[in-house]
């Protein structure tokens, strides 16, 4: 689950080489054996095709991208809370954990059409399917945090008597926000494939409704197209998320 | 010099262990006057960081009283001063949000506790660091750190975990003497964890032995030098005597252990 993406040279570089050398094979085979464009685009096609559409493209991942940011707040909100009320309150993590655990093996997308009966076709479905995929990885990771806080630093801080508000404060917080970042960076890119899977049931715009509208045409260098912004959006937000954490969890960072 | 810090009256502990109770600690009778360097000397894992948990309140003793200035105080959290025997300086706070911490959860405005850490650290050398956070110090200088933050806080009775047990030869004496100094102008009630007999003997008016499972006092030794000290008393004869009087003792006993485990176990 742990990924390690760093804008340094040195772990960029050889993953970028694999794409290229992917994208040349690629490329090649779809010009030697001239296989349709409506059954396999060429690279070249499919950036042709998003240059061509690139207004488009635009309007459309912006509403995706609103999408998925409220979803993502709401979401990570949610699971921050969630995952603090079941730390402070044993009882209810071992009534509800269990069951929350159970929850991830329903399909969110069995899920959608429901929440589309019961909401419509506005914001709130949508929002609902993000939190459903954004808030658990968040929550497992917290909760996993907490567990592994230091016990000889809770000892201490016992032994000078801090009070269990000091405690959770100075102590709990600060030693769980690693692992929230490392919920956060898989909440991250959920939320942009969350937003697109609820714009795939019912939407005015998003990418997810260019997805749709390009299946139902045969525009396979469209469908190609979206999922390469859509693949973009997922590394701005994680790299968002990585920010953040050199920000407000800086000593982490300097320890690895 | 006289008036008694911390007692412990026949403290006993015992754990469960897979249905079978297990004594740790046995009668353990011990006193800290007010200003006296004592240790406790044993083998490892002879369960007297038990005691300090008990003296800190976080375990419960199965009999037996801990007194404070003469009032009893057993299982009461916040009276003590401790220093952990691993390093628990927090990696998100610098060195000096590290050393003011016993003062924040005092309840010290902020400000006051910062100056009064920056003051320490620049009387011990570390003023450059107070920024710094902790991974990127020494481990001589993280103790140093640890120790300068239970000596800020605000108890009287300092409990130090064998504080200098992860360190290597030179810095552990480099240590004790730098503790010593401290220690020679502050005065604080101070209750030592170690396993070594030279450190106990070089930096204690008094020592306890202890046994091991279930760990007992053994012995009760007063040191008879003078302060301030230095390392000369190292190769006195009589410390050199002292010490392996101690030494003795404690082979002695682990001699006697043995051969009872060789008679129970064939």
């Amino acid at each position: 689950m742990r990924k390690r993406v760093s804008l340094h040279g040195s772990r960029i570089g050889p993953p970028l080489i694999t794409v290229i050398l992917l994208l040349v094979v690629w490329q090649t085979v779809v010009t030697w054996w001239e296989i349709p464009k409506w059954l396999l685009p060429s690279p070249i096609d499919i950036l042709n095709e998003g240059i061509a559409n690139f207004s488009r493209l635009c309007t459309h991942s912006a509403a995706t991208i609103k999408v998925a940011l409220i979803g993502l707040a709401v979401g990570s909100s949610f699971g921050v809370l969630l995952a603090i009320l079941l730390h402070i309150i044993p009882v209810l993590k071992r009534g509800i954990y269990p069951l929350l655990i159970l929850s991830q093996n329903i399909p969110t997308i069995a899920l959608a059409p429901l929440l589309i009966i019961w909401f419509g076709y506005g914001l709130l479905p949508k929002v609902i399917v993000i939190t459903l995929v954004c808030f658990f990885p968040i929550v497992v990771s917290m909760l996993d945090g907490f567990r592994q806080t230091d016990r000889n630093m809770l000892n201490y801080m016992q032994m000078i008597g801090a009070s269990r508000k000091d405690i959770f404060i100075k102590l709990e917080i600060p030693s769980v926000l690693p692992f929230l970042f490392a919920g956060l960076k898989i909440s991250a890119t959920y939320s942009v494939m969350g937003a697109v899977i609820g714009e795939w049931l019912g939407a005015r715009e998003g990418l997810g409704v260019y997805m749709t509208l390009a299946i139902s045409s045969f525009r396979t260098d469209r469908v190609f197209v979206a999922i390469a912004v859509i693949v973009m959006i997922s590394l701005v937000f994680f790299g968002m998320i990585l920010l953040l954490e050199r920000v407000l969890a800086p000593w982490h960072k300097k320890e690895g | 010099m006289d008036r008694v810090k911390l007692e412990l009256r026949n403290i006993a502990k015992r754990f469960k262990q897979q249905k079978q109770e297990v004594e740790v600690l046995s009668r353990i009778d011990l006193l800290v006057r007010e200003g006296e360097f004592v240790s406790m000397i044993g083998p490892s894992g002879c369960g007297k960081s038990t005691i300090f948990h008990i003296i800190g309140g976080i375990t419960k003793p199965s009999s037996g009283e801990v007194y404070m200035d003469g009032k009893e105080v057993t299982g009461q959290k916040g009276l003590i001063s401790y220093m952990p025997q691993f390093n628990t300086l927090f990696p998100w706070r610098t060195v000096e949000e590290n050393v003011i911490l016993t003062l924040e959860v005092a309840g010290v405005p902020k400000k006051e506790a910062l100056q009064n850490a920056r003051l320490w650290l620049e009387r011990v050398g570390l003023r450059e660091y107070a920024h710094h956070y902790p991974h990127l110090l020494s481990g001589g200088m993280q103790q140093r750190v640890a120790f300068i933050r239970a000596l800020l806080s605000p108890q009287e009775l300092i409990c130090l975990d064998e504080p200098f047990g992860a360190l290597d030869a030179l810095t552990r004496e480099e240590m004790q003497q730098w503790l010593l100094n401290l220690w020679e102008h502050d005065r604080r009630s101070v209750l030592f964890i170690t396993h070594s007999i030279e450190e106990a003997l070089f930096l204690s008016d008094r020592i306890y032995l202890l046994s091991h499972l279930p760990t007992r006092v053994m012995k009760e030794i007063t040191v008879p030098y003078q302060r301030p000290r230095d390392r000369s008393i190292l190769t006195d004869p009589h410390f050199v005597e002292m010490r392996q009087e101690i030494y003795d003792q404690m082979a002695k006993y682990r001699a006697n252990r043995n051969s009872l485990e060789g008679v129970l176990l064939g």
